[in-house]
């Protein structure tokens, strides 16, 4: 939990020094974020391979945990369902859109304003950035309450990289594989639910 | 996306290899990079003026819908689980 506040503290940092541009040069356009995730993986292998108990992991992985991603999935899409019920001038279709990103903001954002304009592009990434930031920081409040599947579905597309090594820390190491799996495969049914809610 | 799940592979290949001679305390590099990462998210957000301009409206319809999903998505994840945990008891 303390690492959650020092992770949020960060964040909010963050937003200050780049609110009120005290670096001078710009973070985000250089590559400094993807040689950290790069580092950042990296270890996370290491601390996975090194531990004799994930190995097993991947041998016993218990087939039930393949219906993940679907739990994630419908999940997702029923929750935002009903809480369309509460937006009226938001349709079903239109929040459960949002809801496809499944915390990959950056794809399903672009997906949105492509379809549906610039507010609700701007919504869907609000929105999944916020559940991403979730995933992040509530991981050990997720576990204890609701079980160590709670933050990888939470997570959702970003369990493959963002998520996982918060995820191997206070799930398990033992839930690596079914992370990057789970991970994968509701990555890949972004752009499709996404375009297929647009459309509705 | 690919190259990140390759170096991914990678420590993972080189942590197994590595098991025999050393255990690695990996934690607290990593808990720094995350602390990194999530920094420059809070920049990028912080420099994007139309992201902050609109915070206040469009934030709260992305917060119902974002509490919406997660409930949704803790709800099946927990009955999977519990499902799981009978099934090995």
């Amino acid at each position: 939990m303390k690492g959650s506040i020092i992770i949020i503290l960060f964040f909010i940092f963050g937003i200050v020094v780049g609110h009120y541009q005290w670096i001078p040069f710009s973070l985000t356009d250089s590559n400094v974020s993807f040689y950290i995730l790069c580092g950042l993986m990296y270890l996370v292998g290491l601390g996975i391979g090194n531990d004799s108990k994930t190995i097993k992991g991947f041998r016993t992985i218990n087939y039930r945990l393949l219906l993940l991603p679907l739990a994630t999935i419908i999940g997702t899409l029923l929750g935002c369902f009903i809480v369309s019920l509460f937006l009226p001038h938001r349709t079903a279709s239109t929040c459960m859109a949002i809801g496809s990103g499944f915390g990959y903001y950056s794809l399903s954002s672009i997906f949105i304003t492509e379809y549906k304009g610039a507010e609700l592009g701007t919504i869907a990434l609000l929105s999944n950035i916020i559940r991403e930031i979730i995933a992040l920081l509530l991981a050990p409040f997720l576990v204890k309450y609701f079980g160590k599947l709670a933050p990888i579905s939470v997570g959702g597309a970003t369990t493959m990289d963002t998520t996982l090594p918060i995820i191997t820390q206070y799930s398990g190491k033992e839930f690596a594989i079914a992370s990057i799996y789970h991970g994968f495969i509701v990555d890949l049914s972004v752009p499709f639910l996404v375009t297929f809610f647009c459309l509705l | 996306m690919l190259i990140v799940i390759g170096i991914l592979f990678l420590g993972v290949i080189t942590g197994f290899i590595i098991q025999k001679r050393k255990t690695l305390k990996v934690n607290l590099p990593i808990m720094g990079l995350i602390c990194s990462l999530l920094f420059i998210l809070g920049v990028e957000v912080g420099e994007n003026k139309s992201i902050l301009q609109n915070f206040n409206t469009l934030g709260i319809e992305a917060i119902v819908i974002t509490i919406g999903a997660v409930i949704g998505s803790i709800l099946f994840a927990w009955l999977l689980w519990s499902f799981i945990q009978k099934n090995q008891n």
